[in-house]
């Protein structure tokens, strides 16, 4: 999750947004997006509906989660690219932002404008590392 | 929802509603209407 907080004005950059979603209920992602200072939105499936319905559920654990995936979904909501992992791992982002730079047809981009709170949370974020 | 695949390139993703951090109802496909979006799901903080 930290690594996509990292990634996201890059992948802002090529018009991408980013959400996350898991079956945690709306307080604790929200201490989770608080504590990784994560710029974009947390979904919260604490019902299992969409994980359960998109065949990523992992039963065997914590009494039911999600499993680690990413989808790519460009602006008629078509998924152009997918990748489930059955434990903790996941594609990097800066996979993820090539991938984006790729797939997701330029003229389906939206211009993507920085707000100054953007490029704050930029200037911080390379002063961290 | 009815579904019991996972959706595949090249496939619609189906549409859903669920609350956000802060409890505020979201729907993907309106989010998805504004630009392409990375859905990343994640295990969970416990």
């Amino acid at each position: 999750m930290a690594d996509y907080g990292e990634h996201y004005q890059l992948l802002r950059a090529t018009g991408t947004n980013v959400i996350a979603i898991s079956v945690d209920p709306p307080k604790r992602s929200e201490a989770l997006r608080r504590e990784l200072r994560l710029p974009f939105l947390i979904l919260c499936d604490t019902e299992r509906l969409v994980v359960r319905g998109w065949d990523i559920y992992n039963a065997r654990e914590h009494g039911g989660i999600a499993k680690p995936a990413v989808f790519l979904l460009d602006a008629n909501q078509t998924v152009r690219y997918l990748s489930v992992d059955s434990v903790a791992s996941r594609v990097p982002a800066s996979e993820i932002v090539r991938i984006a730079s790729v797939v997701v047809p330029a003229a389906r981009r939206k211009i993507y404008i920085p707000t100054p709170g953007d490029i704050f949370r930029a200037v911080r974020a390379s002063l961290r590392r | 929802m009815v579904l019991d695949k996972i959706p595949k390139v090249g496939q619609l993703a189906p549409d859903f509603e669920l609350p956000d951090s802060s409890g505020t109802p979201q729907r993907l496909s309106s989010l998805a209407s504004q630009g392409p979006v990375v859905l990343l799901f994640y295990r969970g903080y416990w």
